[in-house]
C-alpha cells in the first residue's frame, strides 16, 4: 500500500464524506427542530441532481444550475412542510415518519414520470474535466472542487448557526421549542424555513454529486440508508454528529470498497449496529427536549 | 367418398383459416428501466426494423410484440407466468440480465415454449442449463472476451488489472479473458469487482493507478460503462494504462456519452457499426430511418432474433403449435446478418460468432470502433446434454 | 355476530371454490395473496400488538425461502420437514437478533432491525456457493406432502398447492388471532401502551418482546418458504429492505392491530401492483399517495394503534 494509493483513497473518502455531510446535516436539522424522521430526505438529494440536470439544460451553465436547483428544492421542502408534515405535529412521531415514507415513494416514482426511467448523466463542467496533480498524485479536479466546496458549505453552516440571529433562533428552537414560541417567534415560519434549509442542503449535495454519480430513479432510496447510518452514528439532531458520522462512513465505504469490496456496505451496517447497541442515541446525540 | 372429403374439407378449412389469422404473439422480456434500459430499447427496435419491413406479418400472421420490463428475477418470473398462462405467447424473447435468465430457465423448459435469448450471456445457459427450447442469438460471456487475451498480450503488454461488476456475467467475462491472457504468458496484477450499477468508481480506479499495469481489462455495459470510462480518464489513467475490455465497454450505445475518454480503447465484440458487409449497410439505413439513431450491437441481436423467427415460420408455414418441430427447424437456420454469417451451434444452441478485435478511433465514420483483426467462427466450448435429437 | 359468521362462511366458500372457476393466472395471484397476507399478519403481531415497528422482517421471510430451497434441492426433503426446518432457522434468527434489537427504542429499534436484515442480505449475496449469490436459487421443486404411514399427498400441482397456501395462511391467521385474544396478547398491548408500567407491574417485558419476534419470524418464514416453493425461485431480493418496506406498507395500509387489516393491505398492494401496473408504469406513485392519505386521514385509525413510547 503506497503513499499515492493512500492519498487518492483519502481524498475519495473526504469527497464521499462531504457529500454525505451535506445530505445528513439537513436530516439532523429537521429531526432536531421538528422531531420528524424525514424518510423523504433522500429524495431531496435526488431531486437536487435532477433539478441540476434541468437547470443545466435551461441555462447551459453548471454554476447557474447549482443555485437554481438548490433554491427550487428548498422551496419545495418548505412547501411540503407547510402542507403535509405540519398536519401531524402533536401526533405520534411514528406517524410523521410514515408520512414521509409515503412521500419518498411518491417522489421516487415521480422523477421517473418527469425525467424518464433511464440514468441521466450530468456532464462535468468543462473547466474541471481531467486531473490535477496533488502531492504527486493525479486526482480529478471536479472531485477536489467538491471537497473544497463541501468544506466551505460546512463552515458557512456553522457560522450561520453560531453567529447569526436567525441561527441563534434555530438553535434555540432545537433546544426548547416552547420557549421560542413563548418569545413570540413565528414557529410556523421557523419550521418551514428549517425544512427548506434541510432540503436545500441535501439538494446541494445531490447536484454536486451529479457529474460523479449521475441522476437516476431509486437514488433517493439508496442514499437515504447512508444518511440514516450517518445520523444514527452521529446522533439524531446533532450537526457535529453528522459531520463526524459522515467522515466515518465516508472512510468506511471508500476503504472498504478498496480492501474488501464485497463487504463495504456490510461494514457500514455493522458499525451502525455497534454504535446503536453501545450508545443508542448516537455519539453526540441527546434526547430532544419535549 | 366425395361427400366425406368435402365434409372433411369443411371441417378443416375454417381451422386452417383460423391458424393463418391467429396473431403471432412474441413476449419481450427486456429491461426498459435502470442500468440496461438502452439495451432493451435497442433490441426491441432491432426486431421492429425486421418486422416492419415485412409489413408486420410473418407467414400471413400479424405480429404482436408484448413488452414487459424484466426489472429483476422475481418480477420477471411473474411477468413470464403472465406471458405463458395468460397471453399464451408463441415465442419469448430476452432477457438482458443473466440473473433473470437463470431464474426463467426452468419454467420455460417445463412449459416447452421457445425462448430466443437475445442477450443474456451466462455461459451456463448453453452449457449445463441448456434446453431444447432455448436458443441464444447474442453471445456467450466466454465468447466476448476469450479472443482478446492472446492478442493484447502480444501487442499491448504483459500485465493487466481486471475489473467487472459483482455478478455472474462479471466473473465469467473477466474469467475468460484471464484464461487466454494467462495462457499466452500474461500476468494478472489485480482483480476487483464492484456492485452492479455503481456510479462511482473512485476506489477501484485508485487501485488500478497504484498497481500500474500495462493494461486494464474491464467488463462494464450500459451506464456502468459510461461512468467507468469517463472516470478512468478523469483520474488521469488514460495516458498511462491502456484501456481494454469486452466490447460492451465502448460499444456504439455508450460511445457518444464517453466521447474523447474512450479513444484508444481495445475491445472484442461480434459487431460494430463500421462493418462494411452489405447486410450491415442496409440495416444501418433502415434502423436510422426507424429510430433516428445508428444501430448498436444490441439492435443487431434483436435484428437477428427477428430473422430467426421469420425463417422458422417460413419453414413451418406459420405453424407454432409444435415446439419440438420448431426447435429442430431453428437449429438449422443460417443467414447473412449485419454481424456476418449467422448460424447456431447445433450442439449447444448458442450462436457461432466472428469476434472482431477493435480500437476506438476518430475515423471515416466518426468516433467508432474500427476492426483491427478477426477471430473467426468462435464456438463456445460448452456441451449441452439436454437437446433432444 | 350472525352477519360476521355469514361473511366468514361466504368468503370461505369463495376461496375454496376459486380453483374450480378461476383461470390459472388469477388463481396464482390469489395464491400469492394468501402468502403475503400471512407475511403481513406476522408483522402485525410486532407492529400492532407489541408496538415494535420493524424494517427487517423480510429477513425471516427470505430465510424461510432459502432454507426450504436448500433442503429440497439437496436433500429431496418433503414438505413438512422442509417447512419445519425453515421455521426453526428463522425463529432462531428472530430470537437472537430480536434480543439485540430491542435494546434500541423507537427509531433505534427500527434502524437495528434494518441493519441486521441488510447484514444478512450481504452475507446471502456473497455466499455464492451456498445461496447462488446474486443469481439466487432456481429450480426449487414443490415437495410432496409426506404423511408418514398414511401415505404421501402429491400437492405439487397448481390447484393442490393453492390449498396448501390457503391452509397455511388460515392456520397462521387463526393462531395469531388466538394469541392476540389471549393474556399474552394483552400483555403485548400493555407493553406497547406503557412499557414502564408493565415493567413496574413485574412483567418480564424483554422476554415477551423476544417471544413476539420469534413467533412473528417463524410465521414469516412459513410464508417465505411456501412462496419459494410456489415460484420455484428465491433470491437476495426476498431479504432486502424494500421487501421489508413493502410488507410494512401492507400492514399500515390495511390497519395495524386488527389482523384483518394486513390481509386487506396485502390484497390491495398486490392488486395495485398487478392491475394498476398494466395501466400505468407509475403504480408506486399511486400507492405512495394512497399510503400518505391513509396516514393523514386516519391518524387514529391507522396509526393510532401504534401508540408507542416516544424515543
Amino acid at each position: 500500500m503506497d503513499l499515492a494509493f493512500l492519498t487518492t483513497q483519502a481524498l475519495n473518502a473526504l469527497q464521499a464524506g462531504m457529500l454525505l455531510f451535506l445530505l445528513s446535516s439537513g436530516l439532523a436539522l429537521i429531526f432536531g427542530m421538528l422531531h420528524v424522521i424525514n424518510f423523504a430526505h433522500g429524495a431531496f438529494y435526488m431531486l437536487g441532481a435532477y433539478a441540476g440536470l434541468t437547470g443545466l439544460a435551461l441555462t447551459g451553465r453548471f454554476w447557474l444550475a447549482v443555485p437554481l436547483a438548490v433554491l427550487a428544492v428548498a422551496l419545495l421542502g418548505a412547501l411540503l412542510e407547510r402542507t403535509l408534515t405540519r398536519r401531524l405535529y402533536g401526533a405520534d412521531p411514528l406517524a410523521q415518519a410514515l408520512l414521509t415514507f409515503g412521500l419518498l415513494l411518491v417522489l421516487d416514482e415521480g422523477v421517473k414520470w418527469l425525467w424518464g426511467p433511464q440514468i441521466r448523466s450530468l456532464p462535468t463542467p468543462e473547466a474541471l474535466r481531467g486531473p490535477v496533480v496533488l502531492l504527486g498524485v493525479p486526482y480529478p479536479a471536479y472531485r477536489l472542487m467538491v471537497v473544497v466546496v463541501g468544506g466551505v458549505a460546512a463552515l458557512a453552516l456553522w457560522l450561520f448557526l453560531e453567529r447569526s440571529r436567525l441561527g441563534a433562533i434555530l438553535r434555540a428552537g432545537v433546544a426548547d421549542r416552547q420557549m421560542v414560541a413563548a418569545l413570540g417567534i413565528n414557529l410556523g415560519a421557523l419550521f418551514a424555513f428549517t425544512f427548506g434549509l434541510g432540503a436545500g442542503l441535501a439538494a446541494f449535495g445531490g447536484v454536486l454529486a451529479g457529474p460523479i454519480a449521475s441522476a437516476y430513479p431509486g437514488m433517493g432510496v439508496e442514499v437515504l440508508i447512508k444518511a440514516f447510518i450517518v445520523v444514527v452514528i452521529g446522533g439524531l439532531g446533532s450537526l457535529k454528529g453528522a459531520a463526524v458520522g459522515s467522515l466515518l462512513v465516508g472512510v468506511a465505504e471508500t476503504f472498504g470498497q478498496a480492501l474488501a469490496p464485497d463487504w463495504a456496505m456490510a461494514v457500514a451496517y455493522a458499525v451502525m449496529a455497534a454504535v446503536l447497541l453501545w450508545r443508542p442515541t448516537g455519539l453526540f446525540g441527546a434526547e430532544p427536549a419535549a | 367418398m366425395a361427400a366425406g372429403v368435402s365434409a372433411a374439407a369443411g371441417l378443416t378449412f375454417p381451422a386452417v383459416l383460423r391458424a393463418q389469422v391467429k396473431p403471432l404473439k412474441i413476449g419481450l422480456l427486456l429491461p426498459y428501466s435502470k442500468v440496461y434500459a438502452v439495451l432493451g430499447e435497442s433490441i426491441t427496435n432491432g426486431m421492429r426494423a425486421v418486422f416492419e419491413a415485412e409489413g408486420n406479418r410473418v407467414a400471413g400472421r400479424p405480429v404482436e410484440l408484448l413488452r414487459e420490463d424484466e426489472e429483476s428475477p422475481p418480477v420477471a418470473l411473474r411477468k413470464l407466468r403472465k406471458f405463458l398462462t395468460s397471453d399464451h405467447v408463441d415465442f419469448v424473447v430476452g432477457p438482458v440480465s443473466s440473473a433473470v435468465a437463470a431464474a426463467i430457465r426452468d419454467p420455460i423448459h417445463q412449459a416447452r415454449v421457445i425462448l430466443l435469448n437475445a442477450n443474456a450471456g451466462d455461459n451456463a445457459l448453453t452449457r449445463e442449463r441448456c434446453s431444447s427450447y432455448i436458443f441464444r442469438t447474442s453471445f456467450s460471456n466466454w465468447q466476448t472476451s476469450y479472443g482478446l487475451g492472446a492478442w493484447v498480450k502480444q501487442r499491448v503488454g504483459g500485465t493487466a488489472y481486471l475489473t467487472g461488476p459483482d455478478y455472474a456475467a462479471g466473473y465469467q467475462i473477466v474469467g475468460a479473458f484471464k484464461e487466454s491472457f494467462v495462457a499466452a504468458g500474461g500476468t494478472v496484477v489485480g482483480e476487483s469487482y464492484v456492485k452492479l450499477g455503481s456510479t462511482d468508481y473512485a476506489a477501484i480506479l485508485a487501485q488500478i493507478g497504484a498497481a500500474t499495469p500495462a493494461l486494464s481489462f474491464s467488463f462494464f455495459a450500459g451506464s456502468d460503462a459510461v461512468h467507468f470510462v469517463k472516470q478512468f480518464a478523469e483520474f488521469g489513467l488514460k495516458g498511462k494504462v491502456r484501456l481494454a475490455g469486452a466490447g460492451f465497454l465502448v460499444s456504439d450505445d455508450v460511445l457518444e456519452s464517453q466521447g474523447e475518454a474512450a479513444v484508444g480503447a481495445i475491445t472484442t465484440l461480434h459487431y460494430t457499426r463500421t462493418l462494411q458487409n452489405p447486410q450491415n449497410l442496409e440495416f444501418r439505413k433502415r434502423y436510422q430511418a426507424l429510430t433516428g439513431r445508428p444501430p448498436d450491437v444490441y439492435a443487431v441481436q434483436g435484428h437477428d432474433t427477428a430473422r430467426v423467427i421469420l425463417e422458422a415460420l417460413r419453414q413451418t408455414g406459420g405453424d407454432t403449435a409444435d415446439p419440438d418441430r420448431l426447435s429442430r427447424v431453428i437449429r438449422g437456420i443460417q443467414f447473412d446478418s449485419p454481424r456476418g454469417r449467422f448460424r447456431f451451434d447445433p450442439a449447444t444452441h448458442n450462436v457461432i460468432n466472428d469476434m472482431y478485435v477493435m480500437e476506438v478511433r476518430r475515423g471515416e465514420e466518426g468516433l467508432a470502433n474500427y476492426v483491427l483483426s478477426v477471430v473467426k467462427d468462435l464456438k463456445d466450448p460448452g456441451h449441452c446434454p439436454n437437446i433432444a435429437a | 355476530m350472525r352477519s360476521a359468521r355469514l361473511a366468514i362462511s361466504a368468503t370461505a366458500a369463495l376461496l375454496l371454490g376459486a380453483p374450480f372457476v378461476l383461470p390459472p393466472y388469477p388463481l396464482g395471484l390469489l395464491l400469492e395473496t394468501f402468502l403475503f397476507a400471512l407475511f403481513a399478519m406476522s408483522l402485525d403481531l410486532l407492529v400492532g400488538w407489541a408496538g415494535l415497528v420493524s424494517l427487517g422482517h423480510a429477513a425471516a421471510f427470505g430465510l424461510g425461502g432459502y432454507t426450504l430451497a436448500l433442503l429440497t434441492l439437496h436433500g429431496e426433503v418433503s414438505l413438512l420437514p422442509a417447512l419445519a426446518g425453515a421455521l426453526l432457522l428463522a425463529a432462531a434468527w428472530a430470537a437472537l437478533t430480536g434480543a439485540l434489537c430491542v435494546r434500541g427504542r423507537g427509531v433505534g429499534f427500527l434502524m437495528l432491525t434494518l441493519a441486521f436484515a441488510q447484514l444478512l442480505h450481504t452475507v446471502v449475496y456473497k455466499w455464492t456457493s451456498l445461496t447462488g449469490g446474486s443469481n439466487g436459487l432456481a429450480g426449487i421443486p414443490r415437495p410432496p406432502l409426506a404423511l408418514g404411514p398414511v401415505g404421501t399427498l402429491p400437492v405439487q400441482g397448481d390447484v393442490p398447492f393453492y390449498f396448501v397456501a390457503l391452509g397455511a395462511a388460515a392456520a397462521g391467521g387463526l393462531l395469531l388471532h388466538r394469541v392476540g385474544r389471549s393474556p399474552v396478547g394483552h400483555i403485548l398491548q400493555g407493553i406497547r401502551a406503557n412499557e414502564a408500567r408493565m415493567r413496574a407491574l413485574g412483567f418480564p417485558v424483554f422476554r415477551y418482546k423476544v417471544a413476539a419476534q420469534t413467533l412473528a419470524g417463524a410465521l414469516a418464514a412459513l410464508a417465505g418458504a411456501l412462496h419459494a416453493a410456489y415460484t420455484g425461485y428465491v433470491s437476495p431480493e426476498s431479504l432486502d429492505w424494500i421487501t421489508s418496506g413493502e410488507v410494512l406498507i401492507m400492514v399500515l395500509l390495511g390497519g395495524a392491530g386488527t389482523l384483518l387489516g394486513p390481509v386487506v393491505g396485502a390484497a390491495i398492494f398486490l392488486f395495485l401492483r398487478e392491475v394498476v401496473s398494466t395501466l400505468t408504469q407509475h403504480w408506486m406513485l399511486y400507492l405512495g399517495a394512497l399510503f400518505m392519505a391513509c396516514v393523514l386521514l386516519f391518524p387514529q385509525g391507522v396509526v393510532g394503534v401504534l401508540r408507542g413510547r416516544r424515543a
